[in-house]
């Protein structure tokens, strides 16, 4: 039974991958905001990553001292081997349910 | 150019230890890149909104985190299966709630067994705990006594209040106050009716409770010619003086004397049939005295015992009677002053909690039952599971999450119950129980309700699992669904449940037959008058509009006059004290036979139509006519009482009798003369319906100048008609300020007599009738569940042979054999308990073999026809189906 991801851990896992080396709380949370325009707290960025870090989809490291932040290391995220996996069914799953869809509003948007 | 400190504590706050810094951090470090792009006042407004819409991430995340080991910790390996103790615990929620779905008539009846219990408990419990538990709203209250002779009266008279004032050593202060009258309060050139009451010094210094302005009564106010002060309460004040703050000393009018405002009372202060304005109360130095008119109370003083003040109290009382106090001085005693006020309804009450006690015992035996049952049922599914490698751990935290969302729905249902409850409870209750704040659902009931249900529901489902778990998981599967020694346990234990649910209903049923049989008998009690069709109201006599003498008869023919214009009214009669509403007695002799007087003799001065129009028999001589006035020879009435006691089987007419004497002494100042009976009247009820026709006597309205009070009214004629508004109406024609009070029809005045009792009936009868439900439903669910457990014996048993008739016979057998147990052990129980219920009987014992018997019928009946069902479904076993199965 494969582990279910909410919204908010699946574009936390795609920041992830989109920001490489430069993913951490602040950045995540920036690109999930640009990119979707939602305004996320960076508490339920928080919370997503450490769910993400339990299941073995995410996994911290730790930067240099950084002298801005009194000397302590901001806490990175990296997407895992798994998190990569998770991310390809995820998109599957989104393509398969896509499939043959046409939103009967959509040219009157336009 | 700092974030916001509150916000920046609270996420600190609610982070969990290993995430604080890096959140903050970065927090702070999204906060300073804002501020430079936006400005720092709208960067800190973004911060705090963070702080705000996280909280929630936050909290969710720390739940995840308490119930998840953490054992994952940075590691790349994936568990997809390995959920944390959140998601589990989710998980077993869904499956529970499926589980429950699929059984609705189970979950049905077990949400509504508890919240019947839990909801009516928790209603009675509140009553309970408002009128019996919770204090007084005084200093020290639990100090505060009440001083009065044994027996129903609860007055002293003022000598025996001024000896214990004067000589008692236990108080630290005592008070006293009599009844309140109505009087005008003429303030400035407004005018009022307000109730007064007269007070001793000290009163509200006992309570504990000193006036808010100014002062209480000084020892020269309470004796006799002393200045006429008052004390108002906070209410009056605010309402005749719009909360003059130097009121004291200013002068008000009562009746038609001048009083001096002294005090005004704390606006939160609180007294049971508390009046508006306090006087003193002084000694008029006359015979009326010692009339038993003063409630007393007394505070402890500091340092003395209950025991200490009664030993006192004893001693006192001796030397009481010692020094010439009077002939009937029974002593006086020390009750508790929220015993006193609480009263007759403390039986009642305790007795309806008893009651309600046992439906909850029942309803969680019901529970209880079906939980084991349930329990019986799943072992296979049990023992299966823990085959396939389920843990323990997790099979009883399902089973007691499944059972947990029971008691929770069955708890918060009984909630819902105990807020109707208590409404329908409060409009029935007939007492009005003086208290300090009304009564509500309680918390400490709710609580305790909460506790019952939750504790039964987790009991009954963690008990029989931890033995099936425990038991070798072969033997359940190998014995396949068959009976064997682990089920047998259960099924034994809730047949005990059932014994014991059978028992205790038969206990309420008892008690509601005997309650129900006392009310039956009251409704037969002959009233003695006829009380059908007619209105009655009250003119009180009061003040300026006090009439006495020939005033008062001429108001009175006055307003026979107006109220016989009405249209539809066909008779009229006046009265002081209409049949079981009052009471209005004065010693009386017959004379010629002092050693006969009758202390308590009822008085009764009536208008000549009187008799008529309440319908009671003349049995001798005469009735009044309008020709007996004050001119005429002064005559008296007599009921049969009276006459047996007085003249045994003899005539009284002729005979004298005087009002006003006892042994030859004379009571009171009436003046009366002897008086020639002149006919003997008919019993009626008199003072309670409970109680025998007491002694009365009858004078004619116009003879008796002495009496004063007012005159209750009784008026025969069409009720449907709106009849109030037309008297008051005619009344207002004659005096516009006269007023007009207690308008209600003679059946309501009869029907309040039995309120207490159709309390009792109805509410121990609801009661009684809900445990027969659940009992039936216990008895009902074991049978059906032993014959589903037994289908392959039963096919068994009718394949080889046994006809249908004996395989349900089997089956009702069991039923009954568990019945007629309970029965006898309620029935043992019933004798018992019913002594208790005695002081509410009437008319019926407490052992009245009737309502045993009954009962005893009633409860096989139920028993049988709960057996019935799972005794045909039985009978209908197809053996090949059944066989089958095997």
């Amino acid at each position: 039974m494969a582990q279910t991801l909410s919204q908010l851990e699946v574009l936390a896992l795609l920041a992830l991958a989109r920001l490489g080396d430069d993913a951490y709380g602040v950045t995540v949370r920036e690109e999930i905001a640009t990119v979707t325009g939602r305004d996320v707290s960076m508490a339920a960025v928080y919370a997503a990553l450490d769910r993400l870090e339990r299941i073995g989809l995410a996994r911290p490291w730790r930067s240099e001292p950084r002298p801005e932040r009194g000397g302590r290391a901001r806490r990175h995220f990296a997407i895992t081997a798994v998190g990569r996996t998770a991310l390809r069914t995820e998109r599957a799953i989104m393509m398969r349910m896509w499939q043959g869809v046409t939103l009967s509003d959509e040219g009157r948007r336009r | 150019m700092t974030p916001p400190r509150l916000a920046r504590r609270i996420v600190a706050w609610l982070s969990p230890p290993d995430m604080r810094d890096p959140l903050v951090d970065d927090l702070d470090e999204a906060f300073r890149a804002r501020a430079a792009d936006v400005g720092p006042a709208r960067a800190r407004w973004w911060y705090r909104r963070q702080a705000v819409t996280g909280l929630w991430a936050l909290l969710i995340l720390r739940v995840r985190r308490r119930t998840t080991p953490a054992a994952h910790h940075h590691h790349e390996t994936m568990h997809m299966t390995g959920n944390g103790a959140f998601d589990t615990l989710l998980q077993d929620f869904r499956f529970a709630m499926r589980a429950l779905r699929s059984r609705p008539g189970f979950a049905a009846i077990a949400v509504l067994s508890l919240a019947l219990g839990i909801g009516a408990n928790t209603a009675v419990f509140s009553v309970v705990h408002a009128v019996l538990i919770r204090p007084l709203p005084y200093p020290e209250p639990d100090r505060l006594l009440f001083i009065a002779p044994p027996g129903p009266i609860g007055a002293v008279n003022l000598p025996q209040f001024d000896f214990l004032r004067r000589h008692a050593r236990s108080f630290a202060s005592v008070g006293g106050r009599n009844g309140w009258s109505d009087v005008s309060l003429i303030t400035g050139n407004e005018s009022s009716w307000i109730k007064a009451m007269p007070i001793t010094t000290d009163f509200f210094k006992t309570l504990g409770v000193p006036p808010a302005l100014g002062r209480e009564f000084e020892a020269a106010e309470s004796s006799p010619g002393g200045p006429r002060v008052l004390i108002l309460t906070d209410a009056l004040w605010r309402r005749a003086f719009h909360a003059d703050g130097s009121v004291v000393g200013r002068t008000a009018t009562l009746g038609d004397t001048a009083y001096t405002v002294v005090g005004v009372l704390p606006p939160a202060l609180w007294l049971p049939e508390s009046a508006d304005a306090f006087y003193p109360l002084r000694p008029t130095g006359r015979e009326m005295d010692k009339g038993l008119n003063t409630e007393m109370i007394a505070r402890l003083a500091p340092g003395v015992s209950r025991r200490q003040a009664d030993a006192e109290m004893t001693a006192l009382s001796e030397a009481y009677r010692r020094e010439g106090g009077e002939d009937d001085f029974r002593g006086l005693t020390i009750q508790s002053l929220q015993e006193d006020l609480v009263g007759d309804i403390r039986t009642n009450l305790l007795l309806l909690f008893g009651a309600v006690g046992m439906l909850l015992v029942i309803a969680c035996s019901n529970l209880a039952s079906l939980l084991l049952a349930r329990a019986a049922a799943r072992e296979r599914e049990i023992a299966v599971r823990l085959a396939l490698g389920a843990s323990t751990g997790r099979l009883l935290r399902q089973f007691a999450v499944e059972n947990g969302i029971l008691s929770v729905i069955g708890t918060a249902a009984g909630v819902v119950v105990a807020y109707w409850t208590l409404d329908a409870f409060l409009a029935l209750m007939p007492v009005r129980v003086p208290l300090a704040e009304p009564i509500r659902v309680d918390v400490a009931a709710l609580g305790f309700a909460v506790a019952a249900g939750l504790g039964t529901g987790l009991t009954f489902s963690v008990v029989p699992l931890v033995t099936s778990v425990r038991r070798d998981a072969h033997e359940t599967l190998r014995a396949g669904g068959r009976a064997h020694a682990g089920s047998r346990r259960s099924q034994r234990a809730r047949s005990m449940l059932v014994v014991a649910e059978v028992a205790l209903s038969v206990s309420l049923l008892v008690g509601a037959a005997l309650l129900g049989q006392s009310l039956y008998r009251l409704h037969q009690e002959p009233l003695g008058f006829a009380p059908g069709g007619a209105l009655t109201f009250w003119t009180p006599s009061e003040g300026e509009r006090r009439h006495e003498g020939p005033g008062r008869w001429n108001f009175e023919s006055a307003v026979a006059e107006r109220l016989r214009a009405i249209p539809g009214v066909t008779a009229v009669a006046g009265a002081n004290v209409l049949p079981l509403t009052n009471q209005m007695n004065f010693p009386t002799e017959r004379v010629g036979h002092p050693d006969e007087a009758i202390g308590g003799m009822e008085i009764r001065f009536v208008t000549p139509e009187y008799f008529d129009v309440l319908g009671i028999p003349v049995k001798q001589g005469r009735a009044f006519t309008s020709r007996d006035t004050a001119a005429t020879p002064a005559v008296i009435l007599v009921n049969e009482t009276v006459a047996r006691r007085w003249w045994k089987g003899d005539s009284p007419l002729g005979d004298r009798i005087v009002i006003g004497r006892f042994r030859g002494k004379p009571i009171g100042a009436t003046g009366e003369a002897p008086r020639e009976v002149v006919g003997v009247i008919a019993n009626t009820k008199s003072v309670a319906l409970k109680a025998a026709p007491r002694p009365t006597v009858y004078i004619p309205s116009a003879q008796a100048p002495w009496m004063t009070g007012g005159t209750t009214w009784v008026v025969r004629g069409d009720l449907a008609r709106n009849l109030g508004d037309e008297v008051r109406r005619a009344i207002a024609a004659i005096d516009p300020r006269q007023r007009v009070e207690r308008i209600r029809t003679l059946d309501q005045i009869v029907a309040a007599t039995t309120a207490d009792s159709r309390f009792d009936a109805w509410l121990s009868g609801v009661f009684a009738a809900l445990a027969l439900v659940l009992t039936a439903i216990g008895i009902y669910g074991l049978l059906a569940f032993s014959v589903a457990r037994r289908t392959s014996e039963i096919g068994t048993r009718i394949a080889l042979g046994a006809s249908r008739g004996r395989v349900m016979l089997l089956v009702v057998r069991q039923g009954l054999g568990l019945t007629a147990i309970g029965l006898v052990l309620g029935l043992a129980c019933a004798w018992w308990l019913s002594r208790s219920l005695a002081a509410l009987l009437f008319g019926v014992s407490a052992t009245d073999p009737v309502s045993f018997v009954g009962v005893a019928l009633l409860l096989l009946t139920v028993a049988i026809l709960a057996s019935g069902l799972p005794a045909r479904r039985a009978a209908r076993v197809d053996p090949l189906v059944a066989l089958r199965t095997e």
